[in-house]
């Protein structure tokens, strides 16, 4: 038999953790030295299709498997093996670094192989001039910055010489340039002949070097063609209806002076001066690192400010007790399994007024589980929901104490444009909001955008009113 | 490897002498010299110091006052001492270490799946600990209060466990998903390897 050119073939997969089907009877073939561009909106079954290209899926992790993977003419189910061939760089690198130096991690894959030390040593000084990490050898991982942490691990994949390279959303929460960088280096390793697949739901500065993109929704694969077409799909998919801007009242809820904060001797923040109006939509860009979530902490008083002052409702911040700014500020936060405590989805909407001696009626409590889309779930326990719906928990728990003022760190990720916007629509002109964010369209809500700069903010300027 | 078997042979003499050893003045000798030991393997001695510090100062009136309190305070004296220069010595000997030298040194005696585990939990234990610090705040932010008696204490403490639980329970999923790409456990054996140093700097 002659070899085949499909490099990977997938027969009428479909997977299932619980119940609900997460991929339903997917088929598509991949050539070798292709670059995939896979799509698709957060939640429709990417990571696990990239987990059963793996062969970890069905091998570690259980589930029902239906259908077939072939990598190389081999089954993934029967030939543990696979790995050999195929890596695959997850989404959060801090869970994906095993080791603590830098140089370790690099070394990790090539010792798991057997290597010897000459090999190793030439190796992974390659890779780390390679990906602009050789100053950082010795580095302790735990003070690397996010991007240079999705670096190493991109670094350590690469240089463990295998044909295909997976990567899950690569470029997610990533400043502009990092992403370049990242991109710049994916597009190395292109060109070096080894197959790519990329999963993606923003595909911003993405479209470049694709030679093929899938659109998945809803666990199928919907399109399968060139990369214009696709986007065109996915357009279709994630278009929601429009929020509009509303004009803010002009009594100003929060004032903030000279605020100065920094964790060790030098500030982070240096003098950050802003007037936040009533009702306004205010979001505030920047690049990874740069003080975004910190400036949002010290808002709040959760971090102490080391200088300035912050009057809240024309009152000065230090006359308020803890639960008193709880009251008056809701945050949420980003990674949603930290904010989940209690054991249903009505428990954990209800213990924010608890704490505050209130309770919410029967009645606005339907409303809220309608809004958010969580009434079919209102028993589920948190845990069992998916990412989107756990972050939409998250921010139905906050509102339900009802605060004038609330603060949303990366309020996008994990959340498909539709209920997204529905939530936003409920919010806008009843409170006023302040957003953390990297998603250049939801500049497009704002009423003021600022770009945190050297530890200042600087309002931009962006596209008209829509 | 030479340089591993050094430590231990310089090491583990000492924390022998400091367990046996009656003499005062030759106890202050051995912590003395796992002090110059620190230097000599090129390690932090100022940071040491201060992680020592920041465990002696509380435990050492704490120590005295319990011993006193059981028994004379002479023998309270002498316990102590003796239970600082222990702690200084053995803080000592396992800062010189490193993560990478341990899981070999490990590997020697087990399997190298079983010594693994120490590399795993202190990187992961550095993850959990920022972890929990979120946590609090997150709590705080929702106007969760500590306070009231000490049940009440203790129960707010097991509902931050338990979204520091899940969410590891979420991350192990990632990990093994991590490992098996890296090919580890794949072949019996593995190599160590070591950087040399000069290319580095």
């Amino acid at each position: 038999m002659p070899k085949v050119s499909k490099l990977i073939e997938i027969r009428n997969l479909s997977f299932s953790y619980s119940r609900e089907p997460i991929l339903r009877d997917i088929n598509f073939s991949i050539k070798q030295k292709e670059a995939i561009l896979l799509l698709g909106i957060s939640g429709c079954g990417k990571t696990t299709l990239l987990r059963c290209l793996t062969g970890i899926i069905p091998n570690t992790i259980e589930g029902k498997f239906k259908g077939k993977v072939i990598v190389d003419d081999k089954d993934t189910k029967t030939f543990d093996k696979i790995q050999n061939e195929m890596g695959i760089v997850l989404q959060d690198p801090e869970t994906q670094i095993i080791t603590t130096k830098v140089w370790s991690e690099l070394a990790f894959g090539l010792e798991n192989l057997c290597y010897n030390q000459e090999e190793i040593s030439k190796i992974v000084k390659k890779f780390a001039k390679k990906f602009g990490l050789l100053k950082k050898l010795n580095y302790d991982v735990k003070n690397l910055s996010y991007g240079e942490k999705k670096k190493v691990i991109i670094a350590a994949m690469a240089a463990m010489n295998k044909k295909i390279l997976l990567f899950d959303e690569p470029l997610s929460n990533l400043d502009i340039g990092m992403k370049k960088e990242i991109l710049e280096l994916l597009k190395k390793l292109k060109e070096e002949g080894k197959t790519i697949i990329v999963a993606e739901q923003n595909p911003c500065i993405l479209k470049l070097f694709f030679d093929r993109c899938l659109v998945l929704a809803k666990g199928r694969i919907v399109y399968n063609g060139n990369v214009k077409q696709g986007l065109e799909v996915l357009r279709k998919i994630t278009e929601h209806p429009r929020v509009s801007r509303i004009k803010p009242n002009e009594d100003v809820v929060m004032e903030i002076e000279n605020l100065s904060f920094g964790y060790g001797k030098e500030n982070i923040l240096k003098g950050i001066d802003l007037k936040v109006r009533k009702n306004e939509v205010i979001v505030i860009t920047g690049e990874n690192g740069c003080g975004k979530t910190t400036l949002a902490l010290c808002l709040c008083d959760l971090l102490k400010r080391r200088k300035g002052e912050i009057r809240l409702f024309g009152k000065l911040m230090d006359k308020y007790n803890s639960r008193e700014i709880a009251e008056r500020i809701g945050f949420v936060f980003q990674n949603p399994n930290f904010q989940i405590f209690k054991n249903n989805v009505v428990e954990e909407i209800n213990c924010g007024p608890k704490n505050f001696e209130r309770m919410l009626k029967k009645k606005e409590m339907k409303e809220l589980l309608e809004t958010f889309d969580l009434y079919g779930k209102r028993k589920f326990h948190p845990f069992s929901l998916s990412l989107g719906e756990k972050r939409r928990l998250t921010i139905a728990s906050i509102s339900s104490t009802n605060p004038d003022i609330l603060i949303l760190d990366e309020p996008a990720f994990g959340q498909d444009p539709y209920h997204f916007s529905k939530i936003l629509r409920s919010f806008i002109g009843k409170k006023t909001i302040i957003m953390i964010t990297h998603e250049e369209s939801l500049f497009k809500v704002a009423n003021r955008v600022f770009r945190m700069k050297d530890g200042k903010m600087v309002e931009i300027k962006c596209g008209k009113a829509m | 490897m030479w340089k591993s078997y050094v430590k231990i042979i310089c090491f583990v003499p000492l924390i022998i002498l400091a367990f046996i050893m009656n003499d005062f003045f030759l106890l202050i000798l051995v912590s003395l010299t796992s002090f110059v030991l620190i230097k000599f393997f090129d390690k932090d001695l100022r940071q040491v110091v201060i992680s020592l510090l920041k465990f002696l100062v509380p435990t050492i009136p704490l120590l005295l006052i319990m011993w006193s309190l059981f028994s004379n305070f002479e023998t309270a004296i002498i316990a102590t001492i003796r239970f600082s220069v222990l702690t200084i010595t053995l803080f000592t000997a396992f800062s010189c270490f490193e993560v990478q030298e341990t899981f070999e040194l490990m590997s020697k005696i087990f399997p190298y799946k079983f010594s693994f585990i120490i590399v795993l939990s202190i990187r992961y234990l550095e993850v959990i600990k920022d972890d929990i610090g979120r946590i609090n705040l997150i709590r705080k932010a929702r106007g969760f209060e500590d306070k009231g008696n000490i049940i009440r204490k203790i129960k707010s403490k097991i509902e931050l466990i338990v979204p520091v639980f899940v969410d590891s329970l979420f991350k192990a999923e990632d990990v093994t998903c991590a490992l098996e790409a890296r090919c580890f456990g794949m072949y019996k054996k593995r190599t160590f390897w070591k950087p040399d140093f000069e290319v580095i700097k």
